[in-house]
């Protein structure tokens, strides 16, 4: 996730306020300390215009 | 700008705490207990600016404030919800285990509060897993 917002020139703040969730919760995300609810997950998708699989790896 | 906060849940907790410590403040002034009246207000006022001024600064600080509750920190308060009833039926079980054994006259309230906490603890499951 961090590489498609870095990508868009998004802070973390500004993709936080796109996704209604609080800048520190973008940076739980992106460092894999925090795994989003299902739908959170696909509003993130959905604002990088990808699917939830391109941003979120399993391993 | 960010959306940490939101006006009206940044001034939600102080103000509890402002009405806590008048609270204090009027217990105090009944019975003539003014270190429980001042001192009660004092700490109150102080948590509640506490709040006020670093709740945007500590995500920790900002939390206890109820600033801008996302799914992350509701999942949080939800685990610290449950952390502090473990502690709390930790303490419960083993001070009626120890008063009990001692024979002291808090064993009562202390089997008392055990057993509402066991019966709150067995309708907080069924609850829950009816609700799926």
């Amino acid at each position: 996730m961090r590489e498609l917002r870095q990508a868009g020139g998004l802070s973390q703040a500004a993709l936080g306020d796109a996704l209604a969730v609080s800048r520190q919760t973008v940076n739980a995300i992106e460092t894999g300390k925090y795994d989003p609810s299902l739908p959170l997950a696909i509003r993130i998708a959905r604002y990088f215009g990808t699917r939830v699989e391109e941003v979120f790896h399993v391993d | 700008m960010s959306t940490d906060t939101t006006t009206g849940s940044r001034w939600r907790v102080p103000a509890l705490c402002l009405g806590f410590g008048l609270v204090y403040l009027m217990i105090g002034a009944v019975k003539q207990d003014w270190t429980l009246g001042i001192g009660g207000l004092a700490i109150m006022l102080a948590y509640g600016a506490l709040l006020v001024i670093f709740g945007r600064r500590n995500e920790a600080v900002g939390m206890l404030g109820d600033s801008f509750p996302d799914e992350r920190r509701r999942e949080l308060q939800r685990r610290t919800a449950a952390s502090t009833g473990y502690v709390l039926v930790l303490v419960l079980v083993a001070g009626s285990l120890i008063t009990m054994v001692t024979d002291s006259p808090d064993a009562g309230p202390f089997a008392g509060l055990t057993a509402l906490a066991g019966a709150t603890w067995i309708g907080f499951t069924i609850w829950h897993v009816r609700r799926g």
